[in-house]
């Protein structure tokens, strides 16, 4: 065999071996744009837990044998993205119990579930995402007002030359982007929000908010 | 051997020419009779529907229609969409986008949406909805890969159909201008005589130029 058909042919053995790969290490990059939001005059206090900094999906099964993605760095990201667009201002805090006269109100995000789906495993030509977030919402000194959960979702064509990485990439980085924008626009009509706000700030000034 | 190559080659070349034809059929309502022109210095963005859970409209269609309608207009701004898009967050991701042009109207009570599409200048909104799918494929090509050498055989043919729909906004008036539906069919072919010959009715691309003619009919 000669070494140029030898190499062609241990080419595609490598694509054939890396297309039916049954594990997955995925590290996710994605970024959210900067948001056009306007600010609620507010101080918030924002505490990231064990989970919130430490999830990681990871997967063995049958069909997964051994599947980790990893959007730690991401979700981060997100938060700190859009939190100081939403807020007058925004400080990190260590526990979501404090009675600090400078914070008005407390986020502790925490990730409750993450689910993918490639294209031969739902017979379509999507690659999807799920991520299911709950947000502990405080008063200072650590009363809760509210456990609030939304889910982003995201999905993404399959196409030639893209690989489940790059396809569960983009799919994750659309839920990402989707959970940042229910966070942004849906925040304020959490019921047990809308109320607290209506005692904390000038209703005439911001009608839609009361 | 010759005889039966040039034989092959006419076949193919009479496919060429008579198959892989596609047809595209538009269709088009306006709201009202009035002219609906736009100035030089205003925009136009054209944007992709996503919240069918059971398909989702190409990115490259609605680039597509974009690109078409950039180079026909003259003096008018047409803004990609993901541009657009990533400007307005969160305003028109998939699952927060006005669906109809009251709740546009809602969202230009807020003061930073407002201020963006008078920065962007924008005339009218271009809503597309719709997919390409390949409907039917029959045949079957074999190849082989030997230290020898490489080589397929065999005939494959497959129909798409492309079904789109455009839903124009005028900002200016807030109000549905019209739509405008592109419905291409096409079949394609390959023949594979050691050497795979894509003979491919460009389905999609049809449907694009015939749509983007139609917003330019619509706009100008």
């Amino acid at each position: 065999m000669s070494e140029k058909a030898f190499n062609l042919f241990f080419c595609g053995l490598m694509v054939f071996v890396a297309g039916c790969s049954k594990t997955l290490n995925l590290q996710v990059e994605s970024e959210v744009p900067t948001p056009l939001a306007s600010r609620l005059p507010l101080s918030l206090g924002v505490y990231y837990n064990e989970n919130f900094l430490n999830y990681v999906f990871t997967e063995k099964s049958e069909v997964r044998e051994d599947w980790t993605i990893d959007n730690r760095t991401s979700r981060i990201t997100m938060f700190n993205e859009i939190l100081p667009t939403m807020f007058s201002s925004v400080n990190k805090i260590d526990s979501p119990n404090i009675s600090d006269g400078n914070v008005d109100i407390i986020l502790e995000p925490e990730v409750l579930d993450m689910q993918v789906a490639l294209p031969e495993e739902t017979h379509t030509d999507m690659f999807e995402a799920w991520i299911k977030y709950g947000i502990k919402i405080y008063n200072p000194g650590g009363n809760l007002l509210t456990e609030w959960q939304l889910t982003g979702y995201g999905k993404t064509h399959t196409a030639m030359f893209k690989n489940k990485e790059s396809g569960l990439n983009t799919a994750i980085t659309m839920a990402l982007r989707d959970l940042g924008a229910k966070i942004i626009l849906d925040f304020s009509n959490v019921p047990e929000v809308k109320n607290w706000l209506s005692t904390k700030i000038d209703c005439s000034e911001h009608p839609g908010l009361c | 051997m010759l005889n039966k190559f040039i034989k092959l080659l006419i076949l193919i070349g009479i496919l060429a020419i008579s198959g892989c034809k596609s047809t595209t059929v538009i269709d088009e309502y306006r709201e009202n009779t009035s002219t609906t022109i736009m100035s030089e210095g205003e925009s136009i963005v054209v944007l992709g529907r996503r919240n069918n859970s059971s398909y989702e409209t190409e990115f490259d269609f609605v680039e597509c229609v974009g690109r078409s309608l950039d180079s026909a207009l003259n003096g008018i701004n047409v803004i990609p969409e993901q541009s657009f898009v990533d400007s307005m967050y969160p305003y028109f991701e998939t699952s927060k986008a006005p669906m109809d042009v009251q709740n546009l109207d809602r969202l230009v009570q807020i003061p930073e949406v407002a201020n963006k599409l008078n920065d962007f200048k924008v005339r009218y909104f271009v809503w597309i909805d719709g997919f390409t799918e390949t409907t039917d494929s029959t045949g079957a090509i074999s190849c082989t890969v030997a230290p020898t050498g490489a080589g397929c055989f065999g005939f494959a043919t497959w129909d798409d159909e492309a079904n789109y729909e455009a839903v124009i906004w005028d900002f200016k008036d807030l109000n549905l201008s019209g739509k405008i539906s592109a419905e291409s069919s096409g079949t394609s072919y390959l023949p594979a005589v050691i050497v795979p010959i894509p003979l491919l009715a460009r389905v999609q691309s049809s449907a694009c130029t015939s749509m983007a003619s139609q917003i330019r009919g619509f706009i100008q």
